[in-house]
């Protein structure tokens, strides 16, 4: 009986471990081949397999629980095989979903639903040895939760690591193997009373080993660049590296180049360039290391201009786009340059590619440019920043994703890391309807001075060509011999010099391309006329790093209006990303439906109870997710990366909630002593909203083992709060009828669900500290509905 | 047995019609003409008759053909799509044809524009950078019998030589930059249109010029368009 114990120890170790594991592979997995890691879809999976567990534990209880062992046996072999076959059928049988044509073609809306059902089945076994496990031996509850939370966290963690060694898909079968060789290894030591599960469990492990070995090929949409970059004849993927920070690759073709903000009327050769890309996405290009490779022609770009305004001897690039902006950098005339790269494998490729160079200086730091200009105190005469969005991107579907370095605060931290007559420059594509462009402007005018008053519209230019738009603000006043300059670079290139200093803004003579209602609409921005900004179709405030979505321009109030603009079709070359949330929203919300009902119509309760049940546990569902989703947010800020966020942000709260239910059991049963908890969740939460700014500021300023330490010690206490609420609801609504058990169960599984995909689109729209605020008034209420019983 | 027999016998009669110009097809065409493009502004006669024509539904994959006439694009797989039918007839108004000229295209696709543009333009060379789509218009072109379309499949990047320089150039795809050898090819006084903007948001279409050694661009109207390869 204690080995067999022990073996459930380990196995519900490796399980929560797996369950974890499973869920960043799988945001790594859509990371490559959509274009957002759908993080929120698949915590929703996960939660949705816990649902189904439970109810399938509660149909079968007297069954399960008297042939324990076979049954989990069977399981966990079906659950190893499950994690092959479900890769299997996502490529071969149900085929990879576009997100892009979602929109206008049924069966890809129908793909993305059997996609989120074929990976549901996975979590769903898991979740059934663990709810079996925990059913079975009642008696030994503390220790197996003990492994529980440790096996999550550590899961957390460790998939990290792996996923700097392995694919997404190579984990996923990992996580069969090692299921498999658990049993393997209880085989020998307790042996299997028959022959089918051996051979079974045997081909479970061949099949693993060979996705292993030979993973599949993971099949992008059509429309990723690296699809796209598929097409050119002579495409070659020279290299290809798996890294935490996403799947790196190498590609070179004869035919592509790279020249944004080009000359009209430069005629001289655009060198061939290899195209770098992270998770199928172009994050930059690097040309030919040779000395012989002339790039001058980037200095026929309006992306040059700040170069030509002086010599420089400090100059920040914060982001070189893998190497082709530190080989426009070398154009000018600097004494040193310093670069932030934070993804390994390019960090390593330019310091290989402009490791030797001489003069002028190049310092490259491994960080990510937000938290570079956070934490250095160093000062510059120049911050470069290239293009926005380079070619690749797709501004629409990522609407829904995080950029802190695109927010006020971001801009504001910039400026004060220039010299006094420093130069910060910014460029962008032109778009129509005209959002990006103006969206940066708004940025660069919501900077304040030193005494936090406006800048003085002497500080700010702009040039264009026929489709790239370059903004140079500085720090000091504009000279006569620097507006004479900028002139020159203009006619000499056939740029026009849009806005001028003293907010002037021209009409261009070499590219017409604003019609008069942008030109207006860009000299009302610039006097600082809010009506504009307000009756403006599209969203174009400066984001913050409470909403840092600037990808993201749609308002809500003008939708109808927005969508007769942008016909059905034509949405899915807009801001679709922000649709595909709402689009995952309403399929969890059917699947979140048939749980709740199932659980609704099999629950034996009177009707009081029922409601009573469902008030408490949807409220508490929903907050948890909610807080859960934020902090995802905003620690993507501080560990610079989703999947690290996501990772932390998961496992702490795991464990700390995990820990706190274990506390539950010595909370006194006195009604106010009870509600004292959920008034704690809401006094701490409103601290972290209070003083968000300060706390981010602080982690963010510390290297990544205080960050981790700090960041836990953030964490734990809400998540301990959080963890109470649950099993002392199951306590106070058992003690009355021991039926409302699974009820509550699936009440809260299927809420979990819908918020944590309702939280997404809450912190579109409302922001981190809107989103936080609203969970933690969903806890009062239910410290409230405590009160409530009690008084009535 | 009998019904699924008369059920057969009609799905392959209904897969016969759609590959046949019928009636239904033309009262569509006409439709377009109509109401997406006369009703936006593009008047020239022999640009709406080679609109009328051209069969556009031969154009788009087969499970489409019932969108071929949809007021906007439609993918046409390895992650380009057929432009919007306004926009084929505008970029062709804009760039005056006429059977004397000569038009270079970048950007092939499924050969709708060059379809449209060998009604009224006398020498039309397209160039397609992916080898699957050149051969599928090159057979669809061939087959429907334009005799006065040029295919080549490369990298547009360097136009054709060979037969610079062009009256016009039609650049289908969306592109960071004009590539410099396309202005060099570009008759003095000749036209560019160019779609532009960061692949996949909404573009614009621009009018290059070349005037005097000068080159100038110019907006025309918003448009979305296929990314433009790089390197093409």
């Amino acid at each position: 009986m204690k080995n067999k114990l022990n073996f459930i120890e380990v196995i519900l170790f490796f399980i929560s471990a797996i369950v974890i594991s499973n869920q960043i592979a799988l945001m790594q997995f859509f990371s490559y081949q959509q274009w957002y890691h759908f993080a929120s879809v698949i915590i929703s999976m996960a939660l949705i397999g816990f649902g189904i567990s439970g109810l399938i534990i509660k149909w079968l209880q007297k069954n399960i629980h008297t042939e324990f062992y076979r049954v989990i046996d069977w399981i966990l072999i079906i659950a190893a095989f499950s994690f092959a076959i479900s890769l299997l059928a996502n490529q071969f049988i149900i085929g990879s979903f576009d997100s892009f044509l979602i929109f206008f073609d049924l069966s890809e809306a129908i793909k993305f639903f059997l996609t989120i059902i074929n990976f549901t089945v996975t979590f769903t076994l898991l979740a059934l040895v663990i709810g079996l496990s925990f059913s079975s031996y009642p008696q030994s509850i503390g220790r197996l939760y003990f492994w529980n939370l440790f096996g999550s966290a550590l899961g957390g963690i460790v998939v990290v690591i792996l996923l700097g060694i392995l694919l997404p898909q190579q984990i996923l079968v990992l996580n069969g193997l090692i299921i498999s060789f658990l049993l393997l290894i209880r085989v020998f030591a307790f042996g299997f009373e028959n022959l089918s599960k051996v051979l079974f469990l045997f081909i479970t492990i061949i099949i693993n080993l060979i996705l292993l070995i030979k993973p599949i090929e993971l099949s992008p949409s059509q429309f990723k660049s690296i699809s796209r970059l598929k097409n050119l004849p002579d495409f070659k993927i020279e290299y290809q590296k798996t890294t935490s920070y996403g799947i790196v690759e190498k590609i070179s073709s004869g035919l592509l180049r790279y020249s944004p903000g080009l000359s009209l009327n430069y005629t001289g050769k655009i060198p061939n360039v290899m195209a770098i890309l992270v998770n199928g996405d172009i994050a930059g290009y690097a040309l030919p290391s040779s000395s012989e490779v002339d790039t001058s022609f980037l200095r026929n770009s309006t992306l040059f201009l700040p170069y030509t305004l002086k010599e420089f001897r400090d100059v920040l690039i914060l982001n070189p786009l893998c190497g082709i902006e530190l080989n426009r950098a070398l154009n000018g005339k600097i004494k040193n340059i310093y670069a932030t790269e934070l993804n390994p494998e390019i960090f390593n490729f330019l310091k290989q590619q402009f490791g030797r160079l001489k003069q002028p200086n190049l310092e490259l730091f491994r960080t990510e440019p937000r938290n570079f200009i956070e934490k250095s105190k160093q000062r510059f005469d120049l911050i470069y920043h290239p293009v926005i969005e380079p070619v690749g991107l797709i501004s629409g579907l990522y609407s829904i994703q995080e950029k802190f370095l695109l927010t006020k605060e971001a801009f504001q931290k910039i400026y004060e890391r220039l010299n006094d007559n420093g130069y910060f420059s910014i460029s962008c594509y032109l778009d129509n309807p005209p959002r990006t462009f103006l969206r940066v402007l708004n940025l660069l005018l919501s900077i304040k001075n030193e005494n936090g008053e406006d800048l003085s519209s002497n500080q700010l230019i702009a040039i264009n060509n026929w489709n790239v738009i370059t903004f140079v603000l500085k720090k000091g006043i504009f000279s006569q011999d620097e507006i004479s300059t900028i002139k020159n670079f203009c006619d000499s290139n056939q740029f026009d010099f849009l806005i001028r200093p003293n907010a002037i803004v021209t009409v261009p003579v070499f590219n017409s391309i604003f019609d008069n209602q942008t030109l207006e609409l860009i000299n009302s921005l610039l006097i600082k006329e809010e009506k504009v900004k307000k009756n403006y179709l599209f969203e174009i405030s400066p984001p913050s790093d409470d909403k840092p979505y600037f990808s993201n321009f749609l308002k809500v109030t003008n939708l109808k209006s927005y969508l007769q603009q942008i016909s059905l079709r034509t949405l899915t070359y807009s801001e679709v990303g922000y649709f595909l949330i709402w689009v995952s929203f309403c399929l969890i919300l059917i699947i979140a439906f048939l749980l709740l009902s199932f659980g609704y119509i099999k629950a034996r309760l009177t009707g009081r109870m029922k409601l009573e049940v469902l008030i408490y546990f949807a409220l508490i569902g929903i907050a948890f997710m909610l807080i859960e989703l934020s902090l995802i947010q905003k620690f993507i800020l501080i560990f610079t990366t989703d999947i690290f966020s996501i990772s932390f942000v998961i496992s702490s709260l795991l464990i700390s909630s995990g820990l706190g239910s274990l506390f539950t059991s010595k909370i006194s049963n006195i009604t106010f002593i009870r509600f004292l908890i959920f008034i704690v969740i809401f006094l701490y939460g409103l601290m972290l909203i209070i003083f968000s700014n300060f706390w981010v500021e602080i982690l963010i300023s510390f290297n990544s083992t205080i960050k981790f330490m700090l960041s836990l010690l953030l964490v734990f206490p809400l998540g301990i709060m959080m963890g109470m609420p649950f099993p002392l609801g199951i306590k106070i609504f058992s003690s009355k009828e021991v039926n409302a058990v699974p009820f509550a169960w699936a009440v809260n599984g299927s809420f979990s669900v819908i918020g944590s995909i309702g939280a997404v689109i809450l912190l579109i729209n409302f922001g981190f500290k809107l989103t936080f605020m609203f969970a933690l008034i969903l806890y009062l209420l239910c410290g409230l509905s405590f009160l409530f019983r009690k008084n009535h | 047995m009998k019904t699924i027999l008369s059920l057969i016998i009609i799905l392959i009669q209904l897969l016969f019609i759609i590959q046949v110009d019928t009636d239904e097809f033309r009262k569509q065409r006409e439709r377009m003409v109509n109401l997406q493009i006369k009703a936006r502004g593009v008047f020239d006669e022999a640009v709406l008759n080679a609109m009328r024509k051209v069969p556009r539904h031969f154009f788009v994959p087969k499970n489409r053909i019932s969108e071929a006439y949809d007021d906007g694009p439609l993918p046409i797989g390895y992650g380009q799509t057929i432009s919007q039918p306004f926009i084929v007839a505008y970029m062709t108004e804009v760039i005056n044809p006429s059977k004397c000229k000569k038009v270079l295209e970048i950007g092939t696709g499924s050969g709708y524009h060059a379809a449209v543009l060998s009604q009224i333009i006398g020498s039309i060379f397209t160039i397609e950078i992916i080898t699957e789509l050149y051969k599928e218009a090159k057979d669809r072109l061939e087959k429907l019998g334009y005799k006065n379309i040029k295919l080549k499949n490369g990298d547009g990047y360097y136009g054709w030589k060979e037969y610079a320089p062009f009256d016009a150039i039609i650049v289908t795809a969306a592109a960071e930059y004009v590539p410099p050898p396309l202005i060099e090819q570009l008759k003095e006084g000749g036209k560019m249109v160019i779609p532009i903007g960061s692949p996949f948001s909404t573009q614009t279409l621009i009018l290059v010029e070349k005037k005097n050694g000068k080159v100038y661009s110019k907006n025309l109207i918003p448009v979305r368009f296929v990314p433009f390869i790089r390197g093409k």
